[in-house]
């Protein structure tokens, strides 16, 4: 049975869900929705761990939302993997999924959302991406590759990306580290669990950027999956804006 | 009866076309200047919109202060005012003005250099001295520091020039050391693996950079190990309090000791002095 999606309960029922290291319960009474939040993630992700009280008014329910990680994910593999010119592989990586607890009600006709908290499914280790002067705040997280061709089932807790890396250069690419801006990836339901659109990553040599490619979900689609939930921030291919990006970086 | 014109030439305040003039030139300077302060805001809020802030304020009180000054000669001498005269009259005030006041000069040239230097920013937490806090203002004369205990600090940019300032959170990212005695006879390897284990067992922790372990020196009391660790500056009071207790609990778990200064008593009988010599 699925967890995702409005909790539905009539009053004097509650409900019990474990989502990894969250635990999060749900009481209805007549006037009111009781949300209790649980677990070592609830303070990782900013929020205090206890009970929250909504009036139930009119249509106010909780939803459950399955969202990627707020921030990029450095992904590095238990021992660093060499990809020879023109080598293409394909990894099944899964990654800890995030829960969005969105109140739904209505204004009129309009249907209302407030998210209420945005907790991870485990207590994952933040690292830093760059130089110590500047670079990007990302969680770390190391995988044992796995080829998609494998078939466990993706839990309830986590999440599958299918990634490709082609290593375009001339030269033996060292894969030790990737940095995945998750944030631009749609979540699909399917029958072995939550997966993302696909993410590709043409590497091109040292002196030059590698190219990323994201899926744009349509061959899921076609596949029977369905949209779960959407990308947190959408990737932008706007020429004219990273232009501006660039022309300020420089300046800067 | 006596006219309006002739009572005011009657009391030596010259003639109604002299005040007509005055109040004239007075109303367009406060209509002109209002307007200046609204295009100087408009201006900053547009053009230099990408600019810090310290900029910003710095850029529109240029606009104000040069706009007023364009602004006073240009009513002067529309209505009649003969402006060579005043600059001459405002050559000699000025001299005298500056010589009067040196400090205060000194210190916006001082706050010039320091705004153009771009070390420090307000929001940004330094320590100028014995002092710590948040970068509340920079103003021409003075920064103002808003301490942790809520006070406001004013440090004139004359005595910052000549101080070293740490901005402690210039970086995205810091390291925070935590130094730790252990007994002579414990084993350097186990301390060590028990501090790394603490470090890295605090969430708040960053994963890379790794946290670092060095044998600083060996002190009287023992050997002085530091632990480095590196977090995301918002996290300083919890990184230091989580990784505190870290080590403590770490280091009861795996039955090792942590050294305090040591002060050695020995029991014994006092031998007395002869009492003849």
């Amino acid at each position: 049975m699925s967890v995702w999606g409005i909790v539905e309960l009539e009053p004097g029922e509650e409900r019990a869900i474990s989502i990894g290291e969250l635990d999060l319960q749900f009481r209805r009474t007549a006037e009111e929705w009781r949300l209790g939040l649980f677990g070592n993630p609830v303070t990782a992700g900013g929020a205090v761990p206890g009970w929250r009280s909504i009036p139930a008014l009119g249509n106010t329910r909780p939803n459950l939302v399955p969202a990627t990680p707020d921030l990029p994910v450095v992904l590095k593999p238990a021992n660093p993997i060499a990809l020879v010119p023109g080598a293409t592989v394909h990894y099944k990586l899964t990654l800890p999924i995030w829960i969005k607890l969105i109140v739904t009600g209505k204004r009129g006709r309009e249907v209302t959302t407030e998210t209420l908290a945005d907790l991870p499914s485990h207590l994952i280790k933040r690292t830093w991406f760059g130089t110590v002067e500047a670079g990007e705040v990302a969680y770390g997280w190391r995988f044992s590759p796995q080829t998609d061709h494998a078939n466990r089932a993706v839990r309830r807790d986590e999440f599958s990306v299918p990634l490709t890396i082609k290593n375009r250069s001339d030269a033996v690419l060292w894969f030790e580290r990737l940095m995945l801006r998750v944030v631009h990836l749609d979540l699909y339901q399917a029958d072995g669990g939550i997966v993302s659109n696909s993410v590709t990553v043409n590497y091109k040599g040292l002196e030059q950027y590698s190219q990323i490619t994201w899926g744009d979900g349509r061959s899921m689609i076609k596949s029977g999956f369905h949209k779960i939930s959407g990308c947190r921030e959408v990737a932008s291919n706007d020429i004219i804006r990273k232009s501006f990006i660039w022309l300020r970086d420089l300046t800067a | 009866m006596i006219s309006i014109s002739e009572a005011f030439e009657n009391l030596s305040l010259g003639s109604i076309a002299d005040w007509e003039r005055f109040f004239l030139g007075l109303a367009l300077f406060l209509i002109g200047f209002f307007l200046l302060r609204i295009l100087a805001r408009l201006f900053v809020r547009s053009i230099a919109r990408g600019f810090r802030d310290q900029s910003r304020e710095l850029l529109r009180k240029a606009i104000v202060y040069i706009g007023t000054l364009l602004l006073l000669v240009s009513i002067l001498n529309a209505t009649g005012v003969s402006v060579a005269g005043l600059l001459g009259a405002a050559g000699v005030v000025g001299i005298a003005i500056g010589i009067a006041s040196q400090t205060s000069l000194s210190n916006i040239i001082s706050g010039l250099f320091l705004v153009s230097e771009r070390f420090v920013e307000i929001g940004d937490v330094v320590r100028v001295g014995e002092h710590t806090g948040i970068v509340y203002a920079i103003d021409l004369l003075s920064i103002k520091i808003r301490s942790f205990d809520n006070q406001l600090l004013r440090i004139p940019n004359q005595s910052l020039i000549e101080q070293t300032i740490t901005n402690i959170t210039r970086f995205p990212i810091r390291r925070l050391e935590f130094l730790v005695t252990v007994p002579h006879r414990q084993s350097l390897e186990a301390s060590m693996e028990a501090l790394r284990e603490a470090g890295n067992q605090c969430q708040l922790v960053m994963e890379e950079p790794e946290p670092i372990v060095i044998v600083r020196e060996q002190t009287p009391n023992g050997w002085l190990i530091m632990l480095g660790v590196w977090f995301e500056r918002q996290n300083f009071v919890s990184v230091r309090n989580a990784v505190s207790i870290g080590v403590q609990d770490v280091f009861a778990r795996r039955g090792l000791k942590i050294q305090s200064a040591l002060v050695q008593v020995e029991q014994g009988e006092i031998s007395k002095a002869p009492r003849n010599l």
